[in-house]
């Protein structure tokens, strides 16, 4: 059967779409940046697990941060962009910080679609390298559901 | 062992600016960073070798220096440094400042290890760096704004929220010597006049983007490195939790050593601040800890220190901002100002102003002194009553300074000029060291007085001054505060620790400084080796490049001043007057144990003894 046809048929055809062009995408982009980004050896591996491999095998996890701990030093940040590419690269990383010093409020958020719960370093490193043990992850409340009932 | 090659850490580039033909190039910095590894010594090394000896601060050949520490933008503890370098206003000899903040990681992962400036602009300008694009843009509609409002204005104008600013404010614009360069409205470049001289070459700011990465040569050593230095943290658990309080929280104890040994009285009058006083400013339900809102951290620091205040009743109400330190305590003392709100709104006017709290602090307080002598009176000050205590006429005063009002006009000149019109012998009352006023303390501890009076870049207590080993100081060395033995030891092994804290970018209350010793030179070792992809030793790190670094600043001060032996001698008021009361009663600087003291820093630095100046060796 064509293969175009078997996508505008499914049911969830949307997101297949959807889906196969991410992946499309950045592995061209992996590709790409490879080639232009010499002295980086790390950098194809590193992006082929980040956007293809790490989706795929993402781990059901949550983090949460304790706005009353945290003093917005943003080693959460810079640590998840070593997961992703071995160098310190705010903007390639999965929790975004921002911290105004005129009205004493830090503004953190983390991106899911690219956090896959650091795959390979045993424990997140956003938790693990936090200075005032503001972060804690624990796995997604929709499998503790399933626990408990079990 | 000369470093080869460097293989991480460092962005690369050095970015140069002429403001007066608005050129912009770019240079290479791997060439300075294997002399010197980064810094501060970069800053030095361009100085040296490019400033002729009949500049002044105030022409367009001198240079504004920034240069960020090798380590700033990767995850180790406190590597968020900049220095700031320039000619000093006060002295004419070698001026630096060092700032915390966001700014210097964020001008890494835009490409730059060093900004230099030189020229002059025709009219207010600010530089917009991003990414590998530089722009000279009219700062017309910023000049004249605070600290707080530029820093406004330019993430409006821009339209990017996570934009980097360093600024000067009024203070700056209006060439006050002692002006700061402020980043984040309370981290403030305060040393030497640096935005003084960012003022008069016209620059109002330097805006940063970056979206770049800073990479390691061996990332998974480099961790473990890492792992090492978070384990000391964790060892030293008590200071930790005790400085994330705020530096201030030490001093909420009324019987707090600091109290007895770094406080200096109305001017100099006495060491000895009253207990009651002392409760009245700490009190915690109605005093200074009673207005801290929070406390926030600098970049990749473990040990965050920045108390957020905010005043919420009485004249001062609806004032916040960052920032009240030990430095305030020292100011409230020097004032004999017991209320916290005055303390507080003091501080973040001087924040606002742009303005060098140390220099205020120490300059208006001598005008105090004057006005309690008779040398001025209420005619002078514009109706000011100038009693100590008084802190609603410090407020005022302050801005006066700043905008060259009244008598701010005369003051803002420099106070050694001041003191040379007001008359009357009150240069004696003045405490200054090589020019530049100075808050700090000479008479008790003793380390502490060898420190900032041997400070290349004149009366700051950051060149290696210690408070006991408790505090600051090798520790195999055996030394206590009041007496003058071994101080010297301990006070080269400071300011070499120092030296290569700037160098590599990592703040001193992280490093040796505070006592804690969260990291210590086999960490920098640990972490430069793995980092740069060198080979070094701590004893090349400690005997060669730390040396390196201070000579560099030596030799400047040696080809553009007269300064000597005399001039590394505490202020005159400190070796004749003695401490009137407390339990230090009777002391003061003794000027033999004192230059046996100097002889022996002096040998263990290997300069030459009658000259103070550097032997050919």
């Amino acid at each position: 059967m064509n293969p175009v046809a078997v996508l505008l048929l499914t049911p969830g055809r949307m997101q297949v779409i959807q889906y196969s062009i991410f992946i499309f995408t950045f592995s061209l982009e992996g590709g790409l940046a490879g080639l232009q980004v010499k002295r980086n050896c790390f950098y194809i591996p590193f992006t082929f697990i980040r956007f293809i491999i790490g989706p795929l095998m993402k781990k059901n996890i949550e983090i949460l941060r304790n706005p009353y701990l945290c003093y917005g030093c943003k080693t959460c940040q810079l640590m998840c962009s070593f997961h992703h590419t071995k160098c310190f690269w705010p903007d390639h990383s999965s929790i975004y910080v921002y911290r105004n010093p005129q009205n004493n409020t830090v503004k953190w958020s983390i991106d899911y679609k690219t956090c896959d719960g650091c795959i390979g370093e045993g424990e997140p490193l956003c938790e693990k390298y936090c200075p005032y043990g503001a972060i804690r992850c624990r796995k997604n409340h929709v499998e503790n559901k399933k626990e408990k009932k079990e | 062992m000369p470093i080869k090659s460097i293989k991480g850490c460092l962005a690369g580039k050095i970015l140069r600016v002429n403001l007066t033909t608005e050129e912009i190039w770019n240079e290479d910095t791997y060439k300075y960073a294997k002399t010197i590894l980064g810094g501060r010594g970069i800053n030095s090394l361009i100085m040296v070798n490019e400033i002729s000896i009949k500049t002044k601060w105030y022409d367009p050949d001198n240079l504004l220096c920034f240069g960020v520490g090798s380590l700033v933008g990767t995850i180790a503890p406190g590597a968020c440094r900049v220095d700031i370098s320039t000619i000093n206003v006060f002295s004419g000899g070698k001026g630096s400042a060092n700032v915390g903040g966001f700014w210097g990681p964020e001008l890494k992962y835009a490409g730059y290890d060093n900004i230099i400036i030189t020229g002059k602009a025709e009219k207010p300008v600010y530089l917009f760096i991003n990414d590998g694009q530089v722009l000279i843009r009219d700062a017309q509609s910023i000049w004249g704004k605070t600290t707080f409002e530029t820093e406004n204005i330019l993430r409006m104008e821009i339209g990017d929220e996570n934009i980097e600013i360093a600024t000067i404010g009024p203070a700056g614009e209006n060439c006050v010597r002692g002006s700061a360069i402020m980043i984040d409205t309370a981290k403030a470049a305060g040393g030497s006049g640096v935005g003084c001289v960012m003022g008069d070459k016209k620059l109002k700011a330097i805006v940063v983007r970056g979206h770049g990465k800073v990479q390691v040569c061996y990332p998974e050593k480099f961790m473990k490195e890492i792992e090492k230095c978070y384990k000391q943290c964790e060892a030293n658990k008590k200071k930790v939790m005790s400085m994330r309080k705020s530096l201030f929280n030490r001093a909420i104890d009324p019987d707090f050593e600091a109290w007895y040994t770094v406080m200096v009285k109305r001017n100099g009058q006495d060491d000895f601040w009253e207990r009651e006083k002392r409760i009245k400013l700490m009190n915690v339900d109605t005093g200074v800890p009673s207005m801290r809102k929070g406390v926030k951290a600098c970049f990749s620091c473990p040990a965050g220190c920045m108390p957020y205040m905010e005043i919420s009743k009485g004249k001062y109400k609806g004032m916040k901002g960052e920032g009240f330190w030990v430095n305030t305590i020292m100011a409230a003392c020097r004032f004999d100002i017991c209320d916290p709100a005055s303390m507080v709104a003091y501080w973040l006017t001087a924040n606002e102003l742009g303005l060098d709290t140390d220099y205020t602090t120490a300059g208006l307080s001598w005008l105090f002194e004057c006005y309690e002598k008779g040398f001025i009176s209420k005619k002078d000050t514009n109706g000011l009553a100038l009693t100590w205590g008084n802190g609603d006429s410090l407020i005022e005063l302050t801005k006066m300074l700043a905008y060259r009002e009244g008598i701010g006009d005369l003051l803002a000149d420099g106070m050694l000029e001041a003191a040379k019109k007001i008359g009357h012998g009150s240069e004696y009352y003045l405490i200054h060291v090589k020019g530049q006023p100075s808050v700090e303390s000479f008479r008790i501890p003793k380390g502490w007085g060898l420190g900032i009076s041997t400070s290349p870049v004149a009366g700051r207590h950051l060149r290696g001054a210690t408070r006991g080993p408790e505090f600051a100081g090798p520790k195999e060395v055996d030394f206590s505060v009041t007496d003058y033995n071994n101080q010297a030891k301990a006070v080269v092994w400071l300011g070499k620790t120092k030296e290569l804290e700037d160098n590599l970018g990592i703040c001193s209350y992280v490093g040796t400084f505070s006592g804690a010793h969260f990291l210590v030179p086999s960490n920098y070792v640990g972490l430069v080796n793995t980092g740069m992809g060198i080979n070094l030793t701590e004893e090349e790190i400690m005997n060669h490049y730390a040396v390196l670094g201070r000579n560099l600043e030596k030799v400047f001060n040696a080809m553009h001043t007269n300064l000597s032996r005399e001039n590394d001698l505490p202020p005159k008021r400190f070796r004749d007057e003695e401490v009137k009361s407390g339990p230090y009663k009777g002391f003061k600087v003794d000027e033999v144990k004192y230059n046996e003291m100097l002889n022996e820093f002096y040998e263990l630095w290997g300069w030459d003894k009658e000259t103070g100046l550097q032997t050919h060796q």
